[in-house]
This record gives structure tokens, C-alpha cells and sequence, in this order.
């Protein structure tokens, strides 16, 4: 009898070949019998283990082991791709649509939030939060809004239960307060954030909405540097056609104040039903720091001037996005949420 | 008004523009006689009988021609002798229709009488509206209605109390214009002399000044028509002479007047005083009010007769059997009179004008206006000089400065333009060289230091002079803070998971608070909410203390609205009360997710899988890979996770948010799911931003035996931090534990490890502040890279593969 080692190599390199080339499933089954049945000479082999001399009985014992497993291994490969290739299964559709997953998207109100944030990044204002409780102080009377102040009646303000001087910020301008009550100047930074007045919902009313407020304050800042940085923004926001308008106004912050007018878009100034007719449609309020602000901060207004702005992020969307009414932001219909992001 | 004339003053939408630009903003401008403009005043001489028709009849007209004229007409009400409207062929009707000339039933008729409907007034059609007091034949209808008038309507701003009136808006007019200035009405000529009826005051802070003027014998009467149509175009309806001329100053001069009834005032005399408590008085608009100290009044020598500033007493008004009439033209202090306003609830012309500020020097002109009015039109005669506890005004002068204003207004005006623009609003300016010495006129009263006298140039040269300079340009980087960057980042990240942001109301429900206290985010109790006193309603009377509500009842109405699948999110503030906190109230963002509906979209051949745990549990956990923090630290533990259960989120020892399921709130009964996580600035985005090196993720050389990722893995796009790429866009986060099999892999061809950049580097994922703190320890980057490369071989053991379903359960220990 010839050396079991030397069997289990030939039957292994033997029984491989033959497995991996069967042409078809009748052909590996005859393989697989011959190879691995039970009157394989494999399994011969296993049972003659016990007439072995000891010292080759382990060895052998796992080279047969060895043996199955290979042949196992081979048969199942050969026997997948046989079956891969003959399964009777449609060709596959390409035009099938794939298979996906759900699409997220940012709040409207973000990505005008991020876009305006990102200009004014680029201007080299920085960004700051302001607390959306306010005391009166910060919200009102150091923005040159004493109490009594016929202008307090244009801010319709919510008041905390059981006092009246805690409100919800009317306005982000009570975060210029908080900023220059923090630092020195020269400042350049702009606080979004939510504002709130109370209001009956109306297609252009919402009791909550949104503002970018902005200040700087430097030695030498004129009302030329506002209209600069507000063109520069109004056009990387709503395109370089777009022309810009100060229009004397009232803010009892600032002095002098004044409404800004970007020239309408869709008529490009000849007067439409956007714009009413004017050609000008008023995106936001502006002017130079009122000194008495100053003061209130203990900046001397002798030495710091500075121009502040405010603008309505619902403005801004409603304007680019054509949509028509506030409340679809506060709605969260998916279907409008999804398109504009 | 105006003192000259000029182009503008002819265009009403050019004068519009003008005024615009001066900041007076138009609301409308309304032209009642345009549409009439081809429409006359027609005179019928004679009516007879159709010849072929029953109902029509023939007219012959007067139309001022010259001509008589031939109307068919066949309105009941023609009678020859009366005057009625006339519209002549070629001429437009209000509703743009051309009329011509027609044969109706064979005879010719050259033009159209007309009724009411058709010429534009209400519906009255039954038959032809006739002109009662005719003026002369051909008469253009809207001058004989005055309608010939353009009415602007301006949105004034709170500092402008000087334009609310005809007067000032003139003065304006005549600015924008450039001819002079307007002069106000003479009024009637005064006796000079002691004031004829004694008036004390109190106190003459709370009222400057009072004059108090007699006229006696008045009549009252119908209003003429000039004044009655002018009234009606300014929104006010005629009561009858002695009233109609008070309101007809007010609106003219812009100062308001009171008339008494000179005989209804015991003792003769007038005391302007605050109100004792207890005193009572009836108002005009017929309500018994209770005063209280805080109200000035007008008294006489027994009781209050009048809210100063606000309204008058019942029982001193004007009746029209009044025949002595005591005029009051005061200034009153601005607070006081918003003080009994907002008390009384009391908003009238006067009070508003009062609140704003008004001329001192404007009390006596009032007056005598008014007495000039009451008798020409009333026959009444001045009795005795008039009472003025403070004749003389001295305007305001402020102290400006050429180079100043210039430097504000970013121009380079020469003294003179400054001048220039300033005169025409009344401004007189003195002073040499760079100081302006500007006398402010006292109607001016919002004017008071030298900004005012910029904005004043500003409106007087144009806003359009302003040239456009950007100083923005300077060495300052702006960078975006550490919080808002975070919250982009993990906005990021929520929106690479496939969910959709929302933004909710902060104005809640106070019951929502409750309803959520059984899910408290990141915090254990239920957090008190902040209450408003004066909420439009219920539902809105609290501020949120919680972003679920909010969430929950998106996910209810788009599912009613149809939409399968919601995935939503929100990044917002939640307010609680908190003592300890600068005005009691802590205000923190929170983020919070939901789930409903399927796992994935629809393919065909799938089977449909709803929501479960491990999708929201999935998306805690690819936030927390995407923002740098440690992924496998997050544990998710499932204690017995039942409806309404909630299981934490962990980050280490740190709770940072709750998981939950709902189903109450989704009609359909369809399965929810909802996690609340709170961001952590110790997230990778904030490092970023405000780092200057420390936390910079750093690539670590891989120690020897341990693999670089699987080809495939490296191929698809692995970025320098570990993070594949997903090809459509940052934010899709893979799966941690799959980056971890990656990480450790099959042994490369050749059996050993290569050497090379790994690619996940969990020892940067620590907290920046430990991280700063080992630093310094280290002294060096080098120092930092030796330790994490030591880490990172003492770690290749414990890391195994994971299947990505199972939560990874690690030790807090590991991160050290």
C-alpha cells in the first residue's frame, strides 16, 4: 500500500480539478460522489486510519480532515457559481430606479440665515447670540426708548407673567446693548436671531419671527460705509443688478435713520405688482448709532461713531423664494419644507 | 398753503416720490375727481315725451356751452329745471366705458345724464342724482361735489408730530418744491392785555403753557361746503359748525383745541391740576371715568371738566344752543397725557398728537384761528384779550459742526449747502468757520443735538448724495463662534441622515411642559415654563421648554396631509425658569429628531420595514461619529423600551439626550419614534472653528501589525480623518462600526500589516479641554503624536468588528 500522505495530496489536487471543472450540477453531483461519497476513497482512507502505525494515524487523520474540507470548499464554490449562472432569473432591468435613500434638507430660514451670516462673515463681522428674554432696559431704554416712549406703541410686546419688565425681545437690537456692554470698541458683528411682538397672525404678521441685526463701531464710520457694506450685501444676496436706496426714516436708535430700497427685481424698476408700482421694494432699516445709545454704553460719542442695521430674515426669504405667506414657515408642511435647500 | 408754485406741486406721484425721499412715507394718493374728470354739471330746460318709446323721454340740456344739447333719458326723476350730471359724447365714464352719440328709438341723443352708480357713488340707480345749489351750467362735477382735491395719505413716523397736520406736510411740500415756505393763516387779530379769564396751573411741567380765549353770541349751524369737504376727504364727518372748527384746526394747524361752553364753567375761572382720588368725570364719548392723581384735568372752580389732552367732559361740551364759547389752546407734557391715554384707553387725535410732542408756539395761533373761524362763520365776537400763562417760546439752539456732520454723513458739504439744506425746514443758522449755530424751529421738537442736524442735511441734500464707501475692508478675520458652529455641524449631520428641518413656535402651550416632563432631555424633572402676561391665547402663552410638542405635531399634520414618511428635526431654544439665572429664565439650545412611518424608501421587491429603536438609536450614533465625538461611548440602553419608555443616550458618564417611542399622537396609530439629543460643544465643528491647532484632528502613522483599511475602503474616498466621503456630499457619516472593522481589517497581501496613515484616530476624539490640558503636559505636538501612537497600538486588541445593529457597549475607561 502505498503512503497515505502521498494519496491525500494526489486525491486533493485530483478532486479539486475535477470539482472546479464539473460543466454542470450532474457533473459536480457525480463529482462529489466519486470524491466525497461514501464509497469515496476518501472515506476509505478515514476508515483505514485505525490499521495505521501510530506515529501516522494523527497525521494522517488531519490531512484528511484537511482533505474534506477542501473538497467541501470546492464543491459549494463550484455549486454556487453553477447555480448563479443557470438560475432562471429575469435580466436585470437598468432602467429600474435605484435604490435610495431619504433626502434631508435645512429650514429656509437657515440657509438665508447661513447666506446673509457668510456675507457678512466675508465683511469681517463676527456673530453673537443675545438672550430672546430681555429686560426692558436692553430691549427698550438703552436703545433711546425711555418709558413712555410713543415708539413703544409700534413694538407690540410681550410681557412675563406677573412682571413688567421682563419682555421677549421685540427686536436683536437689544443684543447691540450686550455687546457693547461686553467689549471695547472698534466692534463689527451681526446677532440673528428670533424676535417676537404681539400680533395677530396675518399672511404678513406672525407673533414670532426672525432678524439679522448688525454694528459697527469704529473712529470715523459714516453713513457712506453703511450704504457700501449694505449694497455689498444686498447685491451678493440678490444678485450685482440690483440698486440701492437710504431713504430718510425713524428709528430711535439711530440718527440718522434711514429705510433701505433695493430696486424691484422683477421689474427691474419700472414699477410692478411687487413693488406697488415704486420700482423700489424696502428691505430693511439702517442708520448711523444714535449718540445717546452711545452714552447709555459709556462709549464717547466724540470719539466712536458706528452704523447698525436690522433685517428680517422672513423678509428676505419671502422675497427670494416668492413665498407668499409667513406661515409657511412655522407650518412644517414636509412638502414645502423640502424646497428650497 | 404753499407760498409759491412750482412743477412738482402739480404731479401728484412726483410730489409723492419727493416726499418719500424727505421720509415721509405715501401710503396711497387718492384723486376722488379724476375718474369724473369729462363729467359736468348739466342744466334740463325742458323734458318731453318720447315719441316712440313709453319710458323715454326727450331733455333738452344746458351744458355752459352755449348750445342747447338733446338727451334721450329714461330716468323717472328727470324734471325739466333741475341740474343733474352730463357726460358729453367722446367723454369716459368713471368705469372707463367711451360714450358716444347714439339714436335710441330714432332720435339722436348727445350724451348721458347720470345717477349716482354711474358716476361712481354707491349704488343708488333708481334715477338720475341731482345737484342740489347748482353751480353754473358745464361745471366739472368734481369741483362742484369738491372732489377736486388729491388726498395723500402718509404713514408718518413717531418722531414727525410737526407733519400731522396740513401745515406742516405743506411746509414739507414747499421744501421738496424749493419755493418758501408756507404761511399759516393769520387767525384773528387778539386784544392785547390781561387775559380776560383766569387760569391757574398746578404745576408747569405737566402743562407748559394755556391760553384761554372768550368769544360770545356764536350760532351754530351747518358747516359751509368748503369745510365739510374737506373734512369728509381727510376721514372726518361733519357735527356741525362749533365742532367742525375745532376739528378743522386741529387738522389744518395740527394744534389741538378744546371749546367749552363758556356758561357751563362755575366760578370763571380754569385750574389745570392733577385729579384727586375719587373725583369722577363723564367724557364726550359718554363714559363715567374714575380719575386718579396720575390724570391732569382741566377743572373749573368745582370739579374736572376735562382730560387735559385726551377729551373733553359731557358736561361742558359744545351743544348747538351754545352761545359763549371759551376756547382752549394749551401744551400739555407729552407723558402725562400717554399716561391718561393708556389708562383710559383713550387714543384721540389730540392725545396722539400731545404723546409726540408738540409747538409751544403753536398754542396761540390755534386760538386765534379758531376765533377767527367762529366769527366769520358763527358770528361770534372776541371777548377780551386772551389768557397766556407762558407768551414767550424760545426756540432750541444746538451747537454743530461742519466737519462733524460731514464725517457722519460721509460727505464733504461746504458750509453753505449745509445752510442751504437746512433753511427750508425752518432752520436758522448762525455761528462761523466750522460751528453751526442752528435755532431749531419749535414746531421741530424730535430735533436736539447735532446727529438731528446731520439727518436734517441728510433729508435737505438728498440721501442720494450719500456716495457709497466700504471701510470693510480691514485686518479683522471673523470666524464663526464655537456654538453656532457646532449647530451647523450637527445640523449637518441630521440633514445627512435624511431628515428635513423644522422650525416650530416658541410660543407654547404651559400644558406641553407637562406633557413632556415624562421625557426630559439630557435634564431629570419636569422644567417649570415661562409664562407670558399678556399671550394672544392659551395656546400660546408659555415659552417651549421642550423641542418635542413642536415635533410631534409636525409629524401629525403632514401625516394627515399624506406624506408617509416623516423625518424631521429641530435645533431651537428651550426656556425654562431658573432662579439662578440673570433674569430667571435659562435659555439653551437643544436638538431633538423623529421618526415615522418606513426605515428606508419604497424598492421594489423590498419588504416594508416601519421605524424601529435602532434607526433612531442609528441616527445618535452617526451624529456623534460626524461630530467628533466618540462613537462607540454613545449607549444606547434599552431598559424594557415600552410605549411611552425612554431610553438614555450616553455620552460617557454624561446623559446627553433620551430616546423614545410614541404612538398616541399619530391618528393612524402608524409606529413613531423620536430621540432628543442635546449638542455638545465639545463636538469636532467647534473645535475647528475656534481652535489654533490643539484640537485639530491630526493623521497618526499607524503602528506596526495593525492594517490600514481594505482597499475598497481607502478607494471609496477616506478622508484624512477617518470619515469616508460618502460622493454626495459631506454629512452622510458612515456607520462607526463598520470604520472600525475597516480599521482593522484583513491582513494585507504578504501577511503583515503596511505601514501608513490610519485613518480613524479615536484618540483625537476627546475632550478638548483634557485634550489642551495633556498638551500643555506634553509640551509638544510630538509629544501628542508619541502618546497617541502608544494608544493606539495598546488598543488594537479590544477593537472588534461589531455588527452595526448591536449598540456598542464600551467601558468609559477607554477613552483615557
Amino acid at each position: 500500500m502505498s503512503d497515505p500522505r502521498e494519496e491525500i495530496a494526489q486525491l486533493s489536487a485530483a478532486g479539486r480539478a475535477a470539482l472546479a471543472a464539473a460543466p454542470d450540477a450532474t457533473a459536480l453531483e457525480e463529482a462529489r460522489v466519486e470524491y466525497l461519497g461514501r464509497k469515496s476513497r476518501l472515506t476509505e482512507l478515514r476508515r483505514a486510519i485505525g490499521t495505521l502505525e501510530p506515529a501516522l494515524r494523527k497525521e494522517v487523520g488531519a490531512l484528511a480532515n484537511t482533505l474534506n474540507a477542501e473538497l467541501e470548499a470546492a464543491y459549494a464554490a463550484r455549486l454556487e457559481t453553477l447555480q448563479a449562472s443557470t438560475a432562471q432569473r429575469p435580466a436585470r432591468d437598468v432602467t429600474l430606479p435605484g435604490r435610495r435613500g431619504y433626502v434631508g434638507s435645512r429650514h429656509v430660514l437657515q440657509t438665508v440665515l447661513d447666506e446673509v451670516s457668510e456675507i457678512f462673515l466675508g465683511m469681517g463681522f463676527t456673530i453673537t447670540e443675545g438672550p430672546e428674554v430681555e429686560d426692558d432696559y436692553h430691549n427698550f431704554e438703552a436703545l433711546n426708548l425711555p418709558a413712555g416712549h410713543p415708539a413703544r406703541d409700534t413694538q407690540d410686546t410681550f410681557y412675563l407673567a406677573g412682571s413688567d419688565t421682563k419682555v421677549l425681545r421685540t427686536q436683536t437690537s437689544s443684543v447691540q446693548i450686550r455687546v457693547m456692554e461686553a467689549s471695547e470698541p472698534p466692534i463689527r458683528v451681526i446677532s440673528p436671531g428670533r424676535v417676537y411682538r404681539n400680533e395677530v397672525v396675518t399672511p404678513t404678521h406672525y407673533p414670532e419671527f426672525h432678524q439679522v441685526e448688525g454694528l459697527y463701531i469704529d473712529k470715523g464710520v459714516s453713513m457712506a460705509d453703511l450704504k457700501g457694506c449694505l449694497q455689498a450685501f444686498v447685491r451678493e444676496f440678490f444678485g450685482p443688478d440690483r440698486a440701492l436706496r437710504l431713504r430718510p426714516s425713524y428709528f430711535p436708535f439711530t440718527e440718522p435713520s434711514a429705510e433701505v430700497d433695493m430696486s424691484c427685481f422683477t421689474c427691474g424698476g419700472s414699477g410692478c405688482g411687487l413693488c406697488k408700482g415704486t420700482g423700489w421694494i424696502e428691505i430693511l432699516g439702517s442708520g448711523m448709532v444714535h449718540p445717546a445709545v452711545l452714552r447709555h454704553v459709556g462709549y464717547d460719542p466724540a470719539v466712536w461713531s458706528g452704523y447698525a442695521f436690522g433685517i428680517g430674515v422672513e423678509r428676505l426669504a419671502m422675497l427670494r423664494h416668492g413665498i407668499p405667506d409667513v406661515r409657511h414657515f412655522y407650518d412644517n408642511d414636509i412638502r414645502i419644507l423640502t424646497q428650497f435647500d | 398753503m404753499v407760498g409759491g408754485d412750482a412743477p412738482l406741486l402739480h404731479d401728484a406721484t412726483a410730489l409723492a416720490d419727493a416726499m418719500v425721499m424727505l421720509g415721509l412715507e405715501v401710503g396711497s394718493i387718492d384723486s376722488p375727481g379724476e375718474p369724473l374728470r369729462d363729467i359736468v354739471v348739466a342744466h334740463v330746460t325742458d323734458v318731453q315725451p318720447h315719441p316712440n318709446a313709453d319710458r323715454l323721454r326727450v331733455c333738452q340740456v344746458d351744458d355752459g356751452s352755449g348750445t342747447p344739447r338733446q338727451v334721450v333719458c329714461g330716468a323717472p326723476n328727470v324734471e325739466a329745471g333741475h341740474s343733474y350730471p352730463l357726460i358729453r359724447p367722446g367723454g369716459r365714464l368713471p368705469g372707463g366705458d367711451v360714450i358716444g352719440e347714439a339714436k335710441l328709438r330714432g332720435v339722436l341723443s348727445q350724451g348721458m345724464l347720470m345717477s349716482a352708480r354711474e358716476c361712481g357713488f354707491g349704488d343708488e340707480h333708481k334715477g338720475l342724482m341731482e345737484i342740489v345749489d347748482p353751480p353754473a351750467a358745464g361745471t366739472p362735477l368734481a369741483d362742484a361735489l369738491g372732489l377736486h382735491d388729491t388726498v395723500f395719505e402718509f404713514e408718518l413716523t413717531m418722531n414727525r408730530p410737526d407733519c400731522m397736520s396740513i401745515l406742516g406736510l405743506a411746509r414739507e411740500a414747499a421744501a421738496a418744491a424749493k419755493v418758501p415756505a408756507p404761511v399759516p393763516p393769520a387767525g384773528a387779530s387778539l386784544p392785547a392785555g390781561e387775559g380776560a379769564w383766569p387760569v391757574e396751573i398746578e404745576n408747569a411741567d405737566d402743562c407748559p403753557r394755556y391760553t384761554a380765549l372768550l368769544v360770545r353770541g356764536v350760532q351754530d349751524g351747518p358747516s359751509p361746503a368748503w369745510m365739510r369737504q374737506r373734512l369728509e376727504a381727510l376721514g372726518q364727518r361733519s357735527l356741525g359748525l362749533l365742532v367742525d372748527i375745532t376739528n378743522y384746526v386741529l387738522l389744518e394747524l395740527g394744534h389741538p383745541t378744546h371749546a367749552f361752553d363758556a356758561t357751563t364753567l362755575q366760578g370763571g375761572k380754569i385750574v389745570v391740576r392733577r385729579a384727586k382720588a375719587g373725583e369722577r368725570l363723564t367724557t364726550l364719548d359718554g363714559v363715567e371715568r374714575a380719575l386718579s392723581p396720575r390724570d391732569l384735568v382741566i377743572a373749573d372752580a368745582a370739579r374736572p371738566v376735562a382730560l387735559a389732552g385726551a377729551m373733553g367732559g359731557a358736561d361742558t361740551e359744545v351743544k348747538p344752543a351754545t352761545r359763549d364759547i371759551l376756547i382752549e389752546s394749551a401744551v400739555f407734557a407729552p407723558l402725562v397725557v400717554r399716561q391718561t391715554a393708556k389708562a383710559h384707553k383713550l387714543s384721540t387725535e389730540a392725545s396722539k398728537r400731545f404723546e409726540r410732542g408738540i409747538d409751544p408756539d403753536g398754542a396761540r395761533r390755534a386760538s386765534a384761528r379758531v376765533a377767527q373761524l367762529l366769527c366769520e362763520l358763527a358770528g361770534g365776537t372776541i371777548d377780551g384779550a386772551p389768557t397766556d400763562t407762558n407768551p414767550v417760546v424760545t426756540p432750541r439752539r444746538v451747537a454743530a459742526s461742519v466737519t462733524r456732520i460731514n464725517a457722519r454723513l460721509g460727505l464733504t458739504l461746504a458750509r453753505a449747502e449745509m445752510i442751504a439744506a437746512l433753511e427750508p425746514f425752518g432752520f436758522t443758522v448762525g455761528g462761523d468757520g466750522d460751528a453751526l449755530d442752528v435755532t431749531v424751529p419749535t414746531v421741530r421738537v424730535d430735533v436736539a443735538e447735532e446727529a438731528d442736524i446731520a439727518e436734517e442735511i441728510g433729508r435737505g441734500v438728498g440721501y442720494d448724495r450719500i456716495p457709497t464707501t466700504n471701510a470693510n475692508v480691514s485686518g479683522v478675520t471673523a470666524r464663526i463662534p464655537a456654538d453656532i458652529a457646532a449647530r451647523r455641524a450637527l445640523r449637518d449631520a441630521l440633514v445627512g441622515c435624511g431628515l428635513v428641518e423644522c422650525v416650530s413656535n416658541a410660543l407654547a402651550s404651559p400644558e406641553d411642559a407637562a406633557r413632556v416632563a415624562s421625557l426630559p432631555v439630557g435634564q431629570e424633572g419636569a422644567a417649570e415654563p415661562v409664562l407670558l402676561g399678556n399671550a394672544l391665547g392659551r395656546e400660546s402663552s408659555a415659552l417651549r421648554t421642550s423641542l418635542i410638542p413642536g415635533l410631534v405635531r409636525a409629524v401629525d399634520r403632514n401625516r394627515r396631509l399624506g406624506v408617509g414618511d416623516v423625518r424631521l428635526f429641530e435645533i431651537g431654544k428651550v426656556f425654562r425658569l431658573d432662579a439662578a439665572r440673570e433674569l430667571g429664565v435659562e435659555e439653551r439650545i437643544e436638538a431633538a429628531a423623529v421618526l415615522a412611518g418606513h426605515a428606508a424608501p419604497g424598492f421594489p421587491g423590498d419588504a416594508p420595514r416601519d421605524v424601529a429603536l435602532a434607526d433612531i438609536a442609528g441616527v445618535c450614533e452617526t451624529l456623534c461619529a460626524r461630530l467628533g465625538v466618540d462613537a462607540p461611548q454613545v449607549v444606547l440602553r434599552c431598559r424594557r423600551f415600552r410605549i411611552g419608555s425612554r431610553a438614555r443616550v450616553r455620552l460617557g458618564e454624561t446623559i446627553v439626550g433620551e430616546a423614545w417611542r410614541a404612538r398616541s399622537a399619530d391618528r393612524e396609530g402608524a409606529r413613531m419614534r423620536g430621540a432628543g439629543v442635546r449638542p455638545t460643544s465639545r463636538c469636532r465643528g467647534a473645535d475647528r472653528a475656534t481652535s489654533r491647532g490643539a484640537c485639530v484632528p491630526r493623521a497618526v502613522p499607524l503602528s506596526r501589525g495593525q492594517a490600514r483599511p481594505r482597499a475598497g475602503g481607502a478607494a471609496r474616498g477616506a478622508g484624512l480623518d477617518g470619515r469616508r466621503r460618502h460622493p454626495a456630499g459631506r454629512g452622510r457619516a458612515v456607520d462607526p462600526t463598520r470604520t472600525l472593522r475597516h480599521l482593522r481589517g484583513p491582513a494585507g497581501p504578504g501577511g503583515h500589516a503596511q505601514p501608513g496613515l490610519r485613518t480613524h484616530v479615536p484618540v483625537a476624539r476627546v475632550d478638548p479641554g483634557r485634550r489642551r490640558r495633556r498638551d500643555r503636559r506634553a509640551g509638544s505636538r510630538a509629544g501628542t503624536l508619541a502618546r497617541a501612537r502608544h494608544r493606539g497600538a495598546r488598543r488594537r486588541h479590544p477593537l472588534t468588528p461589531h455588527d452595526p445593529r448591536i449598540p456598542i457597549h464600551r467601558p468609559q475607561k477607554e477613552t483615557r
